[in-house]
């Protein structure tokens, strides 16, 4: 045991060193994604293994319910159906009517479609200061990508950042290294909405105290930046305090997709349109407001 | 009784801790979890130091490195310390009774913490930490006592000496 002594001193230097490299070449140049997703893979039954008591549980409670139960669920489900159902003839009008207006001003908008989703289910939820992160169990077998966005009936979930073949990693939009571009749904203003960390609360920075926000606006995705389609809800803006000794406002909004109680996500292929997208630029003029 | 000696006892134990750190947990409970991987590894550097270091500690933060996101690299390189404190000490730790081990673990799980959060300041990212980051901290050094005794029956039966 005792000669073992410097032995251990000469193993943590060389650990030092190679835990330093790794983290220059995965942070600085992005270079380990191939090692990320192998060893992911790996690991595989232990996220699986983690999850398993959650769905037995589930499965229990699903399993246990009453007929009685099982009815009016079915009834609520189908009265929401038939009400979707209404909304998307509506929408239908709207989109058609929404293009044509859009074509005679000459405008590079459009409603972007959905051209395949996919449901996901989540397997493991990091929720720390650090990182908001999910584990789901689709991959890049079923084409999933870094960088694909992710929904829920409520709205903007987060963003895929590592795939391995059976299973990916996403970062949620609270995730304090996240910054998506949204537009106030009233006015069209824009802004970046930042992770705090918090999974309440998002951080609109770098706004000017004259900015047009007002608590209960809906931030919607404005499609900047070309990772997430725009149009899609992220969340509600739920306090504006404008000081003037201070060159910004202080904005924040809470998401609206609930990330807190979330089981499955969305993942979506937006439709790709690469010769729409040149113009957009000039629409950015509206963060001067 | 399922004759599970040896090496595999302690692979076993940290598979189970690595587990639990994954698992979901209901409600608000996630940010009270205590931190079963680092314990697990503190208690096989202080009982079995010949048998557990700091290469099983460095690649056991990798794996976490990969299932809980974020950079890689990064608890790998705070478990090795927490690893490497612990075998230095372990001679004195191990004779000391379990309230004053509770607190060398609440030490030793702070700097492991701390080694964490100074990594993630330097990366530059924004952080809006509250008290509540070191709660997990905390209630691991609370639960150390019945968590080392519980460890110690396993490791006995596994006839690991």
């Amino acid at each position: 045991m005792f000669r073992r002594g410097p032995s251990v001193t000469i193993r943590l230097g060389l650990l030092l060193v190679a835990s330093v490299a790794l983290m220059t070449l995965d942070h600085r140049y992005q270079r380990l994604e191939a090692t990320r997703a192998s060893l992911q893979t790996l690991l595989l039954p232990v996220t699986y293994t983690a999850e398993l008591p959650g769905r037995v549980f589930n499965w229990f409670g699903q399993s246990l319910r009453t007929n009685q139960r099982l009815q009016s669920e079915n009834h609520d489900l189908r009265r929401e159906n038939l009400l979707l159902n209404l909304q998307v003839q509506q929408y239908n009008a709207l989109s058609a009517e929404n293009l044509r207006l859009s074509n005679l001003l000459g405008s590079a908008f459009r409603l972007e479609n959905a051209q395949r989703v996919l449901i996901a289910r989540i397997m493991g939820i990091e929720l720390d200061h650090f990182s908001h992160s999910i584990q789901l169990n689709k991959g890049s077998n079923l084409g999933v990508y870094p960088g694909q966005p992710l929904l829920n009936a409520k709205g903007i979930v987060g963003q895929v950042v590592h795939v391995s073949p059976f299973a990916s990693e996403a970062l949620l939009i609270t995730d304090p290294s996240h910054a998506i571009p949204v537009k106030n749904n009233r006015n069209g203003v824009t802004a970046l909405a930042i992770g705090t960390g918090q999974s309440n609360q998002l951080n609109l920075p770098f706004l000017p105290n004259t900015v047009d926000l007002e608590p209960g606006d809906l931030l919607v995705t404005s499609g900047l930046g070309g990772v997430f389609p725009s149009g899609f809800p992220v969340g509600r803006v739920d306090g504006v305090t404008r000081n003037p000794g201070h060159p910004f406002a202080r904005v924040t909004a809470a998401p609206t997709s609930e990330l807190e109680r979330i089981h499955e996500v969305l993942l979506l292929w937006p439709e790709k349109a690469p010769a729409e997208d040149p113009p957009e630029p000039p629409e950015t003029t509206g963060d001067n407001d | 009784m399922f004759g599970i000696r040896g090496n595999s006892a302690i692979l076993i134990s940290l598979l189970a801790a690595f587990v639990l750190a994954s698992m979901p947990l209901p409600g608000g409970l996630g940010p009270f979890r205590p931190l079963w991987v680092p314990m697990t590894l503190l208690y096989w550097c202080l009982a079995m130091p010949n048998r557990v270091g700091v290469g099983v500690a460095w690649s056991c933060g990798l794996a976490s490195d990969i299932l809980h996101g974020g950079i890689l690299g990064q608890h790998a390189l705070s478990y090795l310390l927490l690893a490497y404190i612990s075998i230095m000490l372990h001679r004195q730790i191990r004779v000391y009774p379990l309230i004053q081990q509770s607190a060398y673990v609440l030490l030793a799980l702070m700097i492991q913490q701390m080694v964490v959060y100074w990594i993630e300041g330097i990366l530059g990212n924004q952080l809006m930490v509250a008290s509540s980051y070191w709660w997990p901290t905390l209630i691991s050094s609370l639960v150390w006592a019945p968590f080392f005794l519980l460890m110690r029956a396993w490791r006995r039966r596994a006839q690991l000496h």
